[in-house]
């Protein structure tokens, strides 16, 4: 009887220590930018991701399963296009299951086609590149956030209703800047929006040069600008704005990219007044808790308003993804293999704390992603950035809710 | 008496103020690598950045900068460059931009190159832990720069030295276009020439060259029954070589391989079968109470168990002293009621002498360069089994007059 029983005990445990396993992810993140420029947003999309980790193993969401990410798999690509492919077949040959962070889109493109060649699934938090929704194009490519025609649109929406009708124009020439390029083109059409001066130009095109442009719209005493360009571009030209003294009372910003904390005074400056899109967080207590166990991990205080909170809790989300997406696997009873996960990454529905993440089966992008527009009120005294929501997308009617009381314009003026 | 006591306590807040008004924090910028452009794990790098860290922390700790000034490097200004040379000046930029008083780590020769150019653009010092490359040694071209390693001449003579020792006669040799291997491949030619041997075939290749055409190579090597391979790399290079000598065969009984870099500890299967009894110069540890102290605090703060003998952790013991170095040319300014300002500093740097974990640490007087730096010759036993790290034994040390002193009851040789 005692031998049974010991025989049983052994079984038992052998196959539940069988069972349990350990699934090493990948990550592709940004710490630095190429030309070293901090990027504080990417420090915290990794505490995100961290927190993620941390969450699903403490919680054993996955049963006795457990994620791991270890910081040899996690590399810094400085939001570059250059040697992904290396980094990418590097991490690929390791046993890791899917390749996470991937939030800057020009490498994005190039990371999720080599996901089909390397037969490697790739989460995005971030890449909102309009080229990076097709599931036909990039089928082993999946993001948290909507593609970029559903944030800049909105830029235009709100430059209309300030009966604005003719902006002077800045994108780069990288995936994502085409993609904004043809929104912004399309949006202004619909809206009577007259583009009388367009400057395309590659990532991170030279001072002298963002100033030349710039020097000419204050020439032309074109008013209102909008911008399309990754962050550190988008700096110079908010560097350059100021410089040429076009943040002034009459004059309207519009940009995609939200400026980070400790920038430049001459960017802070340049920039006072412009609006942003970036994803609303709906109240929820998920979020609520999501906020103290941040707290409690980073031993930081918290802006819930900053780019760096959103970018946390998209990058906590897109992990969550991952989990979702096994647990469906795990309940067809099916093995965890990069081919299941792209398989059922876009059947996964749940709830995160960016809210309602789900997808339809031909696109790579998330449904009805929450938008909000955040107006910058410069930054406080040890350079954190002041970021005021001034209005959202209303789900029901696509149209946007505008606190006009908010609103503080360039040159410091409020309503 | 109430005069008295006013007159002590005003002289207490004096001094209390001006005690606290000249504790000042350092700034360093840093430049270091945790991951090759590639991808691939730098392990080295990790220990160098974790050492460089550990560094500053038992500085601050222990009050070893005089006045409670204090050492810091945040992780904003920490930047990994991946070994890599191709952003390597936009990165130094912007880091002096900020209000840092020097840049460390910069451990690759192309890269560090570049970054003492901008150094002496800017007119900021540069510290290495690890760049070696020749071109480095000059003061003339780079007088902000300065590194706690000797330059690779020292190193890779030595290789050729023990292949005469071995009665080596002729051998293939392959070596990198960087900065670092063209001055590598100065010194292996110098060395043949004195020593009558031969190199029968030779290959110049860019860093980075694919897999394919080291292949290539490897088969003329293979084709022409050149039993003695010479390599002057970066490590993914080496690794490369290893894994092409691994393919054709030729790690055999009868060969021998010679290669300037050690390969990290956890390499490829196929890497540690073609390089299993290569030899490797590397600077010599000795067994200090400095060192067992930093390799049990290494160890803590890594929380895994080290190897004496890995590149790693060479890398860290060299890491954490390019930061000591800081710290003596800081303290020997203040006490001479110098300024520390980057000019200062950098004059004081070259002055500096103590005793590092990795042995005496001084400068020679008319170059970039750590003087009378001890070597060894390791030689790569394979897999440990134990561990499943590559094992590195010492084969050789050099004698007070330079020359090699050789165990050869140490020695493992390929295809044994």
């Amino acid at each position: 009887m005692l031998r049974s029983f010991s025989i049983l005990l052994i079984f038992v445990f052998c196959t539940s220590s069988l069972r349990a396993e350990i699934y090493d992810l990948g990550g592709l993140y940004t710490q630095h930018y190429r030309d070293g420029r901090y990027a504080d947003w990417g420090k915290y999309s990794r505490l995100g991701a961290q927190l993620a980790i941390k969450k699903i193993n403490t919680t054993n969401m996955l049963g006795d399963d457990k994620f791991r990410m270890k910081m040899e798999n996690v590399i810094d690509y400085h939001c570059w296009t250059e040697n992904i492919k290396a980094m990418m077949s590097t991490l690929s040959s390791k046993s890791i299951i899917a390749i996470t962070g991937a939030e800057c889109s020009a490498p994005a493109a190039i990371m999720a086609d080599l996901g089909r060649e390397y037969g490697i699934p790739i989460f995005s938090y971030g890449a909102n590149a309009s080229q990076l929704s097709s599931a036909i194009n990039y089928p082993w490519f999946l993001r948290v956030v909507s593609p970029s025609e559903y944030y800049e649109g909105y830029l235009i929406d709100l430059a209309a209703h300030f009966k604005i009708d003719q902006i002077a124009y800045f994108h780069t020439t990288d995936p994502w800047g085409i993609g904004a390029n043809k929104v912004i083109q399309q949006s202004t059409k619909n809206k009577n929006i007259r583009i009388i001066k367009k400057y395309s130009f590659p990532r991170d095109t030279s001072q002298s040069v963002i100033d030349e442009y710039v020097k000419e719209t204050a020439i032309l005493n074109v008013k209102n600008i909008v911008i399309t360009t990754p962050t550190p571009d988008t700096v110079k030209i908010f560097k350059a704005i100021h410089k040429f003294g076009i943040n002034k009372p009459g004059n309207t910003l519009f940009a995609a990219e939200m400026l980070i904390d400790y920038e430049d005074d001459a960017a802070v400056l340049g920039s006072i007044g412009y609006f942003a899109p970036i994803v609303r967080l709906p109240q929820s207590i998920l979020l609520t808790e999501y906020i103290e166990d941040l707290k409690n991990f980073s031993h930081e205080e918290l802006n819930v308003e900053s780019a760096n909170f959103i970018y946390s809790a998209l990058s906590y989300d897109h992990i969550m993804l991952i989990a979702n997406t096994i647990l469906l696997i795990k309940k067809d009873k099916k093995p965890v293999t990069r081919t299941n996960l792209r398989d059922y990454m876009r059947s996964v529905s749940f709830t995160g704390i960016t809210g309602n993440i789900s997808y339809s089966t031909s696109s790579n992008d998330r449904l009805n992603t929450p938008i909000q527009i955040m107006n910058s009120h410069g930054a406080d005294s040890n350079g954190a950035m002041n970021f005021v929501k001034i209005a959202e997308v209303n789900q029901k009617t696509g149209q946007l809710d505008i606190d006009e009381d908010k609103i503080l314009w360039p040159g410091g003026i409020s309503n | 008496m109430k005069i008295n006591i006013l007159k002590m306590i005003k002289c207490i807040v004096i001094f209390l103020i001006t005690s606290i008004s000249f504790a000042e924090t350092f700034e360093i910028g840093g430049l270091y690598t945790y991951h090759y452009h590639d991808g691939r794990y730098a392990d080295w790098g990790d220990y160098a950045r974790t050492a460089a860290y550990m560094a500053i922390d038992h500085i601050n700790n222990k009050n070893l900068l005089d006045n409670n000034d204090r050492l810091s490097m945040r992780p904003e200004n920490t930047i990994d460059y991946h070994c890599w040379p191709s952003n390597a000046e936009a990165m130094a930029e912007t880091l002096i931009k900020k209000d840092i008083l020097i840049m460390t780590g910069t451990d690759c020769s192309s890269p560090a190159v570049k970054i003492a150019n901008v150094g002496a653009k800017y007119e900021i010092p540069v510290i290495s832990n690890g760049a070696n490359a020749s071109i480095l040694s000059s003061r003339e071209k780079f007088p902000w720069f300065i590194r706690v390693v000797t330059p690779s001449e020292e190193y890779d003579r030595y290789l050729i030295e023990l292949a005469d020792y071995l009665n080596i006669k002729e051998m293939a040799y392959f070596y990198t276009t960087d900065a670092w291997g063209l001055g590598a491949k100065k010194v292996i030619h110098s060395s043949v020439s004195e020593k009558g041997i031969i190199i029968a075939k030779e290959f110049g290749f860019e860093r980075d060259t694919n897999q394919d055409t080291i292949n290539s190579y490897m088969q003329i090597v293979k084709d022409n029954g050149i039993k003695n391979i010479v390599i002057t790399g970066p490590t993914p290079d080496t690794a490369r070589v290893f894994r092409a000598i691994d393919k054709y065969g030729l790690n055999v009984k009868g060969n021998t391989i010679f290669a300037t870099e050690m390969i990290s500890a956890d390499e490829a299967n196929d890497i540690v079968r073609g390089s299993k009894g290569y030899f490797a110069p590397m600077t010599f540890l000795e067994q200090t109470p400095q060192l067992i102290a930093f390799r049990e605090a290494l160890k803590a703060k890594l929380n895994k168990n080290i190897d004496v003998n890995s590149k790693a952790f060479f890398y860290g013991a060299l890491s954490y002293d390019h930061i000591m170095a800081i710290r003596h040319a800081i303290n020997d300014l203040k006490k001479n009621n110098t300024p520390i300002t980057r000019k200062t500093l950098m004059h004081s740097l070259r002055n500096v002498d103590f005793i590092g974990v990795t042995g005496r640490v001084y400068f020679s007087n008319y170059t970039n360069d750590r003087i009378n730096m001890p070597l060894q010759i390791v030689n790569s036993h394979g897999l440990d089994r134990e561990t499943m790290q590559v094992k590195f034994e010492t084969v050789a040390i050099l004698s007070n007059d330079g020359k090699l002193i050789i165990d050869e009851s140490k020695i493992l040789l390929p295809g044994y």
